[in-house]
């Protein structure tokens, strides 16, 4: 019998700062049939394990196209991210997965697309957006992205910027405070929350809305498109929650029927909406 | 069968299985123990203080022997074992077990060594409270369970259990290649067909799933938020809480260790713990409504049978005294 549990070894191809706390690993499995066999969509996860210390959850940040390596990203939060981000180019990890739902992306393919997220929560939606540059011609909508952060050094991927505007994506950003980078960089920063960009932005029309951020943006996020009368049944939402077990079993993760790790980590929020305390 | 011949049936098993069953301890609880003599087990008709989960879902089992990055599946074998007197409330929950676990190597392998023998009274005399199970002997209700042997008494004096007309019925291969190698013929055979009766799932339980679904009674859960210790014993007690967690333990050069799981408990307050300390579940009245959610909506929906096996077990060790099944008529009457 299988061993859900079970985890396959990766090596750590390059590492790469993305700003104070978090940093991007290039993984690769060890084993080629693994690397074969490997297939994900954007906003699935897998666990990345560290023996003694455990495992956590963590989002592709690249395109499934890319067959030889992924990435992901970790803030240094607790102590396997702080662990994880001490580890250099060679050196191994374990990790399970991929699990659970990702985004829709046969609708993301065929609609306008908006993009909203708050800090770490936007490492999925780069992987929709690496595979949109590689494979445009089966991408038919506009993207539009509102990006927000605590900072400007807050903001991941802000080396893509340039070319995810090069490639038609209408980038705009926000942050909690103006500070010098913020300055330097050829980018305007607005400052204050990212609902601000909804209320004050010409949407891109009929949008699909991607959402991944802290609970409390998600909320105001939402509260904000309500007033634009966008239809629940087209916002899709990525949540976190607790996971052990990855595979709907341990029952950290629920949410009024559902598991997180399962039947989302995306959900449309008219399914989820109605749940108690949901965001 | 008489007693003496049930008695004699465990010692047959003892020459190749553990045999595990309810015995009595000092402070007079019935606790699931390894039977060492069989006049010490005890079926009176009580329920065990605990479940009999833990013989099935160890509250605390080792997943992997680590070394570095790789993950080695321990090397023991698992015992066989014979478990007896486990009541058809605590057989209901080991469907459940059977169903949630069906991918599960641990859990599926000890299953394999594991022979079941419940046993049930069937008497049309009501018993005392403390006999809750009783009732729940329903028509039929043995197509509905897995077992291996059932031993049906038929009784109605407490003190005299056994002294009325005991049948014996089998419910697998095992169980009838154990009763011909003991050499007991007079047995039935019992087809299992499913853990569903005809007419569906219990009504009750389809009209408090329905309820938790529609609604949030905030009076309900806010009141027994406030009354909640958080002690977590109804979990532990409860035979269909099954949730944990799984945990490192490294050796001392930290190289080396375990991969551990252990069952954990949604009362707790880490249990919807993500990174930085944010936790998902705020309040006892969030983790109540959780609890009972589980078992009357989230398992009736994904496995199509009852999430509590109405064993009473968690009204009866709440310290604080919370009658759940009063709160579930709060929840039908809301």
């Amino acid at each position: 019998m299988l061993n859900p549990y079970q985890t396959k070894l990766v090596v750590i191809k390059r590492v790469i700062k993305e700003s104070s706390d978090v940093k991007r690993f290039v993984l690769e499995f060890e084993n080629n049939v693994d690397k074969e066999n490997f297939n994900f969509i954007p906003g699935q996860f897998i666990k990345v394990s560290i023996p003694g210390l455990g495992d956590a959850p963590f989002s592709f940040g690249t395109s499934p196209r890319i067959k030889e390596n992924f990435e992901i990203a970790v803030r240094a939060v607790g102590n396997l991210t702080n662990f994880l981000n001490r580890m250099q180019i060679g050196q191994r990890l374990g990790l399970r997965g991929p699990y659970g739902n990702g985004f829709p992306m046969d609708i993301i393919k065929k609609r306008n697309v908006l993009i909203v997220s708050g800090g770490c929560g936007f490492v999925p939606f780069k992987s929709i957006i690496d595979d949109y540059l590689i494979d445009r011609k089966n991408y038919h909508g506009k993207f539009q992205i509102f990006y927000g952060a605590r900072s400007f050094d807050d903001l991941l991927f802000s080396s893509n910027f340039e070319k995810w505007e090069n490639n038609k994506i209408d980038l705009k950003l926000m942050v909690d405070k103006e500070d010098n980078m913020c300055k330097d960089s050829q980018y305007k920063c607005n400052v204050g929350l990212v609902t601000e960009l909804i209320k004050n932005e010409d949407l891109v029309e009929k949008p699909v809305v991607l959402v991944c951020g802290p609970p409390i943006m998600v909320k105001f996020v939402i509260l904000e498109l309500d007033k634009l009368s966008i239809p629940h049944s087209d916002i899709f939402v990525s949540l976190e929650r607790r996971m052990e077990c990855g595979i709907g079993v341990c029952e950290h993760c629920a949410i009024g029927p559902y598991y997180v790790c399962k039947d989302g980590p995306v959900f449309a929020w008219d399914k989820i909406e109605w749940i108690p305390n949901i965001i | 069968m008489t007693k003496t011949k049930f008695l004699e049936l465990i010692n047959f098993l003892q020459k190749n299985h553990k045999v595990y069953g309810p015995v009595l301890d000092r402070a007079n609880r019935l606790l699931v123990r390894e039977i060492k003599k069989t006049e010490h087990l005890v079926l009176d008709g009580r329920l065990t203080h605990y479940s009999f989960k833990n013989l099935f879902l160890p509250d605390c089992e080792p997943l992997f022997d680590y070394d570095h990055q790789k993950l080695k599946e321990p090397n023991y074998s698992y015992e066989k074992r014979a478990i007896v007197g486990m009541t058809i409330s605590d057989l209901k929950a080991l469907e459940l077990y059977d169903q949630v676990f069906a991918k599960d190597p641990y859990y599926q392998e000890r299953k394999r060594q594991t022979l079941v023998i419940g046993y049930g009274i069937a008497s049309k005399k009501s018993y005392s409270e403390e006999l809750i199970y009783v009732q729940q002997f329903e028509e039929n209700i043995l197509e509905h369970i897995k077992f291996d042997i059932f031993l049906e008494l038929n009784s109605d004096k407490t003190d005299k259990i056994f002294n009325g007309s005991n049948l014996i019925f089998v419910g697998s291969e095992e169980g009838m290649k154990v009763l011909d190698g003991f050499g007991y013929k007079n047995y039935d055979k019992i087809e299992y067909v499913g853990p569903i009766k005809e007419e569906g799932l219990d009504r009750t339980m389809m009209a408090i799933n329905d309820k938790m679904k529609k609604s949030y009674t905030k009076k309900i859960w806010e009141n027994i938020g406030k009354r909640c210790i958080e002690c977590g014993q109804c979990t532990l007690v409860c035979p269909t809480c099954y949730c944990f967690r799984i945990d490192d333990e490294p050796s001392l050069d930290r190289s080396k260790g375990k991969r551990v799981r252990c069952w954990d408990a949604c009362m707790y307050h880490e249990f919807s713990e993500i990174s930085g300390k944010t936790r998902l579940l705020k309040n006892t009245e969030q983790r109540m409504w959780f609890w009972f959610y589980h078992k009357f909506v989230r398992i009736p929906e994904k496995y199509k049978i009852p999430g509590c096996v109405k064993c009473g077990r968690c009204s009866r060790v709440c310290p604080v005294d919370i009658d759940f099944m009063k709160v579930l008529q709060d929840v039908l009457k809301s």
